[in-house]
């Protein structure tokens, strides 16, 4: 499958009720991956976790021309995966809820979340506990009824920007600041090094309907497509 | 730039074709998978037992070992196996087995053993929606992630407990997460002020983890650093690094390289392992890099953080840089280096710590405090900056005249650390660092510091 240079592609799937033919699923993984899935205490982590690695598998071997079961992955310090042999192939993986979302580029560094939407707590009281004073200041001016999405925008736009560096959550969330604006996604400041902002690029979208996407990549990716896989017929 | 899935594309390429062709070969599975397990839609388990079992403790131990579909959903405890005459199981029989009566089947969920598990645990499944868990299970096994993370930090937080935004990562059950919020009463061992030691004294309690080393700042006290000792309490062992007593015969180093071998000596004596971590800014970075320095050849963990000072800060005032309004300070150095370069930083350091700190100053004379700090300045002044085999970590503010600045203070490291510098942002003005409330986040910024080397 083709995947042209500065082009990213988003998939999203349901998980739906995909857990009657996990079996099917589980066959793609490798028995570490199995037992990693295994240590899940609750049916439905146990699903999404084989479910993303199976789709992660067949979505790189299509992008790669190999096949699935030849492989391999490694990770980084925080435990950001990777593929574990020379290729331009990067992929991120997030999911929430019932949604899955997987990302690939080449040779620009990729990092993806989704959300689901909670209405369930303190935004404010959550922001102002963890976000940059930027931020802070952005929510305090969003509607109420637009809260929660701006929370989240902003939250998906920062971690997917985390992931893409490779970082874990050690990362300072406060020292660097992005949009929270729904049409004009962008990395405000960060405040490491005061040029780094221009090297990225960040999106948002709506991979189904009560969730939020987000998506940052290299400052050279001009074109994101966003594509959506049934698993059930 | 909102996109949502739904602008897909219509034609069907290689790819969805091949995707297709994947549905196709998960529905013969199912097929097969389906014939062959049409009377036996639920794998149940009998087993005889030695010794006492729990039902979820043999499953999670059967998840680690096989694929899901193997894993039985139920496990019946019997007495024997009814037997038929060939030699084999009677299965027919075995399903009418009533389980053994003591069986236990009811949940085993690990209770909480103390106020602080019990508040955390009702945070989580409160954050996490669950009922069922205890406190020894998994954050990120439970279906925590990040967000949820933060949300019960959030939590914990407002319940009165301090926890950094990290630590759910680093401690990822209740029963961990609360051993490290009651650390200060579990972990303390011996004080070592009972000891005798001429440059150490010890500013919080002291317990298992690596320990800090706070410089202590031309011209003013060890008590500098209380606050932030006071900060990390619990968290780890804080101690100031002073070059002399203020009772008794003053002692004055000769060089930097004296004061760091001196101050070494103390440190491996208090701990004698490391990794150590050193916090130093002013004239005192001159002794940290020493000291990291040596430390790094004798192959010790030495990790040194600079609160927001630039390296070999004299050469500012060096002929090349200066400009009209720098040369007469620097006439003025020539003349009178010492009095010119403390009165340029009584301004900056000692006065709005004098005004904060007024009643705590109970030892040591002006005098002596004057006299010793102007030896500091003495031996800063003859150091001489070479590039090292470390890595430094560096606190920066933003909060300056000229933030531009920023980029000279990381530079002048990078001549100086060849193993690297870290950029750690914090806030705050430079002169406010380590007084309230400005000491919450810089004692934030270092431990994050901290926790970054000891994980690299």
């Amino acid at each position: 499958m083709e995947l042209p240079e500065n082009e990213v592609h988003v998939w999203s799937f349901n998980v739906n009720n995909s857990h009657k033919n996990i079996e099917f699923y589980t066959d793609c993984l490798s028995t570490e991956e199995i037992s990693k899935a295994n240590r899940f205490k609750f049916e439905r982590d146990r699903i999404v976790s084989i479910l993303s690695r199976c789709a992660l598998r067949k979505l790189s071997s299509m992008y790669l021309g190999r096949s699935a079961d030849a492989i391999d992955f490694k990770y980084g310090t925080y435990g950001k995966p990777d593929l574990n042999f020379t290729t331009a192939l990067k992929f991120n993986v997030s999911h929430s809820g019932k949604m899955i979302v997987l990302a690939f580029a080449k040779n620009s560094e990729i990092g993806v979340d989704v959300e689901k939407i909670k209405t369930d707590f303190d935004v404010l009281d959550l922001a102002e506990n963890f976000f940059s004073k930027d931020e802070i200041r952005q929510l305090q001016m969003t509607q109420k009824d637009d809260l929660f999405e701006a929370f989240y925008r902003c939250w998906t736009r920062k971690e997917s920007f985390i992931k893409a560096k490779g970082s874990g959550l050690s990362f300072p969330l406060a020292s660097f600041a992005v949009s929270l604006d729904k049409e004009k996604p962008r990395l405000y400041k960060t405040e490491w090094n005061p040029l780094e902002r221009e090297e990225w690029k960040l999106f948002s979208f709506e991979p189904n309907k009560g969730y939020v996407g987000a998506l940052s990549v290299g400052s050279e990716i001009q074109k994101v497509l966003y594509r959506n896989w049934d698993l059930e017929p | 730039m909102e996109h949502t899935v739904h602008d897909r594309i219509g034609e069907l390429s290689a790819e969805e074709r091949e995707l297709l062709y994947f549905k196709a070969e998960k529905s013969l599975s199912e097929l097969r998978l389906k014939q062959k397990t049409e009377d036996s839609s639920r794998l149940v388990a009998y087993v005889i037992a030695k010794n006492k079992f729990n039902d979820d403790n043999l499953k999670s131990a059967l998840r680690l070992r096989l694929p899901n579909y193997m894993i039985p959903s139920e496990i019946i405890e019997v007495a024997e196996f009814p037997m038929l005459p060939n030699g084999k199981v009677d299965k027919k029989r075995l399903r009418r087995t009533q389980r053994l009566q003591n069986q236990k089947i009811e949940k085993l969920v690990e209770l909480p053993t103390n106020d602080t598990e019990k508040k955390l645990l009702k945070i989580w499944k409160e954050v996490l929606n669950v009922t069922d868990i205890g406190i020894f299970d998994n954050f990120f096994e439970i279906g925590g992630d990040s967000i949820l993370s933060i949300r019960v930090i959030a939590k914990a937080r407002s319940a009165g407990m301090t926890l950094s935004a990290n630590q759910l990562f680093e401690y990822q059950t209740v029963s961990e997460l609360a051993a490290v919020i009651m650390n200060d009463e579990i972990d303390i061992v011996s004080e070592v002020s009972d000891e005798k030691f001429e440059h150490i004294v010890t500013l919080n309690k002291r317990n298992s983890r690596s320990p800090l080393f706070c410089l202590h700042s031309g011209g003013s006290h060890f008590f500098y650093y209380n606050l932030l000792a006071k900060q990390l309490e619990g968290k780890r062992p804080v101690y100031a690094l002073q070059a002399s007593q203020h009772e008794g015969e003053l002692k004055l180093h000769d060089s930097v390289h004296e004061m760091a071998k001196d101050f070494i000596a103390e440190v491996k004596r208090a701990h004698p392992v490391g990794p150590y971590h050193f916090i130093s800014y002013c004239f005192n970075t001159a002794i940290g890099i020493e000291i990291v320095k040596i430390l790094n050849q004798n192959s010790d963990e030495a990790n040194l953080i600079i609160a927001d000072t630039m390296a070999d800060y004299l050469s500012l005032f060096a002929p090349s840089e200066t400009t009209k309004r720098a040369s007469k300070f620097i006439e003025r150095l020539k003349k009178r280096p010492i009095k010119t370069i403390s009165s340029f930083f009584r301004g900056k350091l000692m006065n709005p710590l004098k005004r904060k700190l007024k009643t705590l100053i109970s030892t040591g004379s002006e005098k002596v405090i004057q006299k010793l700090h102007n030896n500091h300045i003495k031996i800063y002044k003859n150091y001489k900056w070479q590039a090292v085999n470390s890595s430094i970590q560096l606190l920066l503010t933003e909060e300056r005249k000229k933030p531009e600045f920023n980029q000279r203070i990381i530079n002048s490291w990078e001549e100086i650390a060849k193993k690297g510098v870290e950029v750690v942002p914090t806030e705050g003005h430079h002169d406010e660092l380590f007084l309230a409330p400005t000491i919450e986040s810089t004692a934030r910024s270092i431990e994050k510091c901290i926790k970054h080397f000891e994980k690299v």
